[in-house]
């Protein structure tokens, strides 16, 4: 048990799989001698060589298409998008190819990869390097969203990601990737795709975030906690497939849910969460379900404070979903 | 040389079950079919030249590939028609056909993309350094589309044991507009070797192929085969006169074979229009290798639904 960050984490879950199995294999733009630009795969090409951590030409549908021939060839592909916001380029092989493989090969064929990319904002990145697409995915049949919050999450999902038998987007929150450091064991372990984990137990509000905007809604749960509001925050983990019943269950003792995510609102993630809660605890609601979201704009480059729903936005939700 | 009848047994199979398939979607019996005459003699020749282990990616209208890798007719009828028993059991439209014991990839509905997946896994045949060539089969319009070019530029790039084999039709005159009239001009700029044969010329396209397979096998790289077809005869027509005249084959064997390959389409048709649909349940089968809650609350409610037609479909049927 050891210290460390998020991207440390990444890399060793990288380089347990890849040891496990010699079917895995790194690739992406800069993942091998660079070590990727955040650095997630360095050493790697060190310990593994060029045929297992491959550096690409820098076109990402040409990253996915080719990760889409690897898995049926029988690889474990484990393609980088250097940041969620150059994933476009490749969303055709994404929506088209690799999320319907299975099924329209009728089972003929697989494609067991695991698309890790770093996403959010909060590091004065401006358009390019900051939005969160995950609701686009979640919405494609055939894909599994994962978006760990914390190292040993991240270290256990990701090994589960990489033995699961189907297309995996793994959205990194960059902005948490040093910033958060805690005890992770060094050995192997996985976490189980489809799990959502309550990370503060409360009676009054269901707070449910994932990522770098759980960090926000902790903040704001305990700025409420002393006016006398009590939240229980859920960290999603992996956003699909929905661990519903453990949302359901939350919001049935509290009768109040708030969700929080980055992406702008309008055919975010949030609003299926509450839709499909809404259809089961609809005679538990105390109050409306509520959203704090990024709003419908392009994300901003000098201004992304006030559009990321950070804590300060969260807490005047919370005091209003508890008082309605 | 390369067994010629085999190639015209292919071809003539190949052609008399688009004919049928193709009727059979013009009278609304299936889904429609992308038909793919004028090219039978030249795709079988390229995919008879490859070992059991090579693989195929073919696109929408090289289906036949699977047949000539020994898919039997009555499986890709039941494709054709959709039914429980077929290669993707009703998932998949007509020619989305894919076999992994054949090795024979799933084509795209989008023009370009399985260009991509082909140079990918002759990719991970070199870091595996498996010696297995993989063959990948588009028309022309599609080194129009994006993923050509980036599934060539990898190809190129990673020197990956594929060969990229294009189907020109330069017997009617096209009128979309292009850079270039060649498509092999394009490999050019991404490394890639170029090699050009004429679609009548059956033997000149195998020592084409053969060429480029052997280039693959020893590490020098991907090659892009176009096969033009200038020629407005039939091909599989004028390749049947040729082994006439050679004293190979005889119209009493030709007969023979028609009838045969007749006979085995229409007993596929009837099985396939007597086969039960898939089972309701069957939908939410292959989208992942688990169902998971959602799927599986999903494929409940749709249980629990009663079945029946778009309400427009139905007024159509009682008229």
């Amino acid at each position: 048990m050891t210290q460390k960050n998020m991207v440390q984490a990444i890399n060793e879950a990288l380089r347990l799989e890849m040891q496990r199995d010699g079917r895995v294999v790194v690739l992406g733009e800069d993942v091998g001698k660079v070590g990727g630009v955040f650095r997630v795969t360095q050493g790697l090409w060190d310990e593994f060589g060029d045929d297992r951590v491959i550096d690409t030409p820098l076109n990402e549908a040409g990253i996915i298409g080719t990760a889409i021939g690897m898995a049926a060839y029988g690889m474990r592909p484990v393609p980088e998008i250097q940041f969620a916001d150059f994933i476009y380029p490749a969303f055709d092989q994404i929506v088209s190819e690799a999320a319907k493989y299975r099924y329209r090969s009728g089972g003929e064929y697989t494609c067991p990869m695991v698309i890790r990319t770093p996403y959010g904002g909060g590091i004065k990145g401006g358009a390019y390097h900051s939005q969160s697409p995950e609701a686009l995915f979640i919405h494609t049949a055939g894909l599994k969203v994962v978006c760990p919050s914390n190292p040993y999450d991240a270290k256990g999902l990701l090994a589960a990601a990489i033995q699961d038998d189907d297309p995996v987007l793994f959205f990194e929150p960059k902005r948490v990737y040093r910033a958060v450091k805690m005890d992770v064991p060094d050995e192997a372990y996985t976490l189980p795709l489809g799990e959502a984990k309550v990370v503060r137990p409360g009676e009054d509000v269901t707070v449910v975030a994932w990522g770098a905007m759980l960090y926000e809604a902790l903040s704001a749960a305990e700025t409420v906690e002393a006016q006398g509001i009590s939240c229980e925050v859920v960290d999603l983990r992996t956003l699909w497939p929905l661990d519903l019943e453990s949302i359901v269950r939350s919001v049935e003792k509290t009768g109040r849910i708030v969700v929080v995510h980055e992406a702008p609102k309008a055919c975010g993630f949030g609003a299926e969460i509450l839709q499909l809660v809404t259809e089961q605890s609809f005679l538990h609601f105390q109050a409306p379900p509520a959203r704090v979201t990024g709003w419908d704009t392009p994300f901003p480059y000098t201004l992304e404070n006030e559009y990321l729903p950070l804590a300060h936005r969260i807490v005047p939700q919370l005091i209003a979903t508890a008082n309605y | 040389m390369q067994d010629l009848l085999a190639v015209y047994r292919a071809s003539v199979r190949a052609r008399r079950l688009d004919e049928r398939l193709s009727s059979l979607a013009h009278a609304g019996r299936i889904g429609a079919h992308p038909d793919a005459r004028g090219f039978e003699p030249s795709l079988a020749a390229v995919v008879l030249a490859l070992r059991p282990d090579d693989a195929v990616f073919p696109g929408l209208r090289e289906h036949a590939a699977a047949l000539v890798r020994g898919l039997p007719i009555a499986d890709y009828v039941a494709h054709a028609f959709g039914t429980a028993e077929g290669p993707t059991h009703g998932h998949a439209a007509p020619a989305m056909l894919a076999s992994r014991a054949l090795r024979v990839g799933p084509p795209s509905g989008l023009l370009s993309n399985h260009l991509t997946h082909a140079a990918g896994h002759a990719w991970a045949g070199k870091l595996r350094r498996d010696d297995v060539v993989t063959l990948a089969l588009f028309g022309e319009a599609a080194a129009d589309a994006g993923e050509f070019h980036t599934a060539v530029n990898f190809a190129g790039a990673t020197r990956a044991p594929i060969v990229f084999v294009c189907r020109t039709d330069r017997t009617g005159a096209s009128g979309l507009p292009r850079p270039v009239e060649r498509v092999i001009d394009k490999a050019v700029a991404y490394g890639v070797e170029a090699a050009e044969a004429p679609a009548h010329d059956v033997a000149g396209v195998h020592a084409a192929l053969t060429r480029a397979l052997a280039r693959a096998r020893s590490g020098e790289g991907p090659t892009l085969l176009e096969i033009v077809r200038t020629d407005p005869a039939c091909p599989i027509e004028s390749l049947r006169d040729a082994l006439i005249a050679a004293g190979v084959w005889d119209s009493t064997q030709d007969f023979a074979l028609h009838r045969d390959t007749t006979l085995e389409i229409e007993a596929a048709v009837r099985a396939a229009m007597a086969a039960a649909p898939p089972a309701r349940a069957s939908l939410f089968e292959h989208v992942f290798a688990a169902l998971g809650p959602q799927l599986e609350a999903q494929q409940r409610a749709l249980l629990d639904a009663p079945s029946g037609a778009p309400v427009a479909a139905r007024r159509e049927n009682e008229s």
